[in-house]
């Protein structure tokens, strides 16, 4: 019944109407849903992203275009403003997802190392506020998915570190499976995948941990779609 | 692990620096998915009575959802019943699309409201007058059963109706009456099955 009711209801046309049967609904309903809004998000954020990465070589485009068209002499007394967006750099970033929860963080000392996370549960504790899912990791529960990407500027030694030159998207299968008991294992239960990669000029380290020692199928084709939506920006 | 790495590797080991610029997205759908829960059902109700097949009353509440959905950060803004309201908008706006798109959009007078449906004798009274109820109800032009379904069917106000709609309230009034009369005229005809060989 709506909350706005008033007293202006034909009570018989009311009833006979409230009496009219309703089909059964799809049981797949807001699964579809969900589907559909998810779809049209990763359209929107992905477009988001290249716009975002690609405004560096537009505003030149534009700057260049002006300066052609103003022969005369008028090009001296156009300046072209750089806004606030134009001076932040692209970040690493995952494409918006639903069911996912993101974070993402920069050294505060060094604009070129950047964080980010994302999880298919809840931040746990202060986790959003410290900007480290450091709970979030410890209390992953068995079908949780934490996903950690940071861009580093340099690497001591680039040929022996095992940083592979890949391309977007990354793969699991680009990294190595830790199980059971290994170094920096969050918690006893905690598996992931630790990837070395070197994109579009950087540096990054990859992990992706799951709150159970045998991640399956669900898991790990659920793990590499969000994966799969982790941007790197160029140098 | 090199040192760098085991810098980076900040969280396992409980490391805790402050970071600059965070943040934090929650996930995008879940709240605005319990919102509608709890009026999906009486939206589609709505949706299914104004267009009047199943598939198509689907395609428009989720095409509704997903329009709410894009505009949720007003959605929120909105209270109460004038958040509901907000919503029906929403979901009639996409009937009417959905109607136009099927083709289904009728423009009769009400005075060509079908006959009622002569069943078999078989057939339950109440069946009968449902389905002689649905087929007035879907033969109306799609004013006045808007104003049926959104006043009597749904429960709003003169007031609400017309500010859902967008119209005066004279003309929610007027729609109504010309609705209700010929909703009655089904409803107060008996359901006595006639038989041609009577």
């Amino acid at each position: 019944m709506s909350s706005t009711q008033g007293d202006d209801r034909d009570d018989l046309i009311a009833q006979a109407l409230a009496d009219l049967p309703m089909p059964t609904e799809s049981p797949n309903f807001f699964a579809e849903l969900r589907a559909r809004a998810e779809e049209n998000l990763a359209r929107r954020g992905l477009r988001k992203l290249r716009t975002l990465a690609e405004r560096r070589p537009l505003v030149a485009v534009a700057t260049t275009a002006l300066i052609f068209a103003s022969v005369g002499g008028l090009a001296a007394t156009f300046a072209v403003p750089r806004s606030h967006a134009e001076t932040r750099p692209p970040v690493l970033a995952f494409t918006p997802a639903l069911g996912w929860n993101t974070l993402q963080s920069r050294d505060p000392h060094d604009d070129r190392i950047q964080f980010v996370w994302g999880a298919n549960v809840p931040f746990a504790g202060n986790d959003a506020a410290t900007g480290e899912p450091v709970q979030t990791a410890k209390s992953l529960p068995a079908d949780g998915i934490l996903i950690y990407a940071s861009t580093l500027p340099t690497i001591p030694d680039p040929s022996t570190s095992g940083y592979k030159d890949l391309q977007l998207p990354l793969a699991l299968s680009d990294g190595n499976f830790f199980s059971g008991q290994y170094e920096n294992q969050p918690s006893p239960n905690v598996s992931e995948y630790r990837i070395n990669a070197h994109v579009n000029g950087r540096y990054v380290y990859v992990e992706v941990m799951f709150g159970t020692a045998n991640p399956n199928e669900s898991m790990l084709d659920s793990a590499q779609t969000e994966l799969s939506r982790l941007f790197v920006p160029s140098t | 692990m090199s040192s760098m790495q085991a810098k980076i590797r900040l969280r396992a080991v409980g490391a805790s620096h402050a970071k600059s610029s965070t943040e934090v997205r929650a996930d995008p759908w879940q709240n605005f998915e319990d919102l509608i829960r709890r009026h999906h059902s009486e939206l589609r109700r709505f949706a299914h009575c104004m267009i009047g097949d199943s598939a198509g009353a689907d395609d428009a509440l989720q095409t509704a959802y997903l329009n709410a959905y894009r505009a949720h950060e007003r959605f929120r803004e909105v209270e109460g019943g004038s958040r509901l309201a907000w919503l029906y908008r929403i979901v009639y706006r996409s009937c009417l699309d959905e109607l136009r798109r099927g083709r289904r959009l009728r423009t009769l007078n009400i005075e060509d409201v079908p006959e009622p449906i002569n069943p078999g004798p078989e057939i339950d009274q109440a069946v009968i007058l449902r389905a002689r109820l649905r087929d007035a109800l879907l033969g109306l032009p799609v004013d006045a059963r808007t104003a049926v379904l959104l006043v009597d069917g749904q429960g709003f106000d003169y007031e609400t109706a017309a500010t859902l709609l967008e119209v005066p309230r004279g003309t929610i009034a007027s729609r109504l009456s010309a609705g209700r009369a010929a909703l009655r005229r089904v409803l107060d005809e008996p359901t006595t099955v006639r038989s041609e060989n009577k």
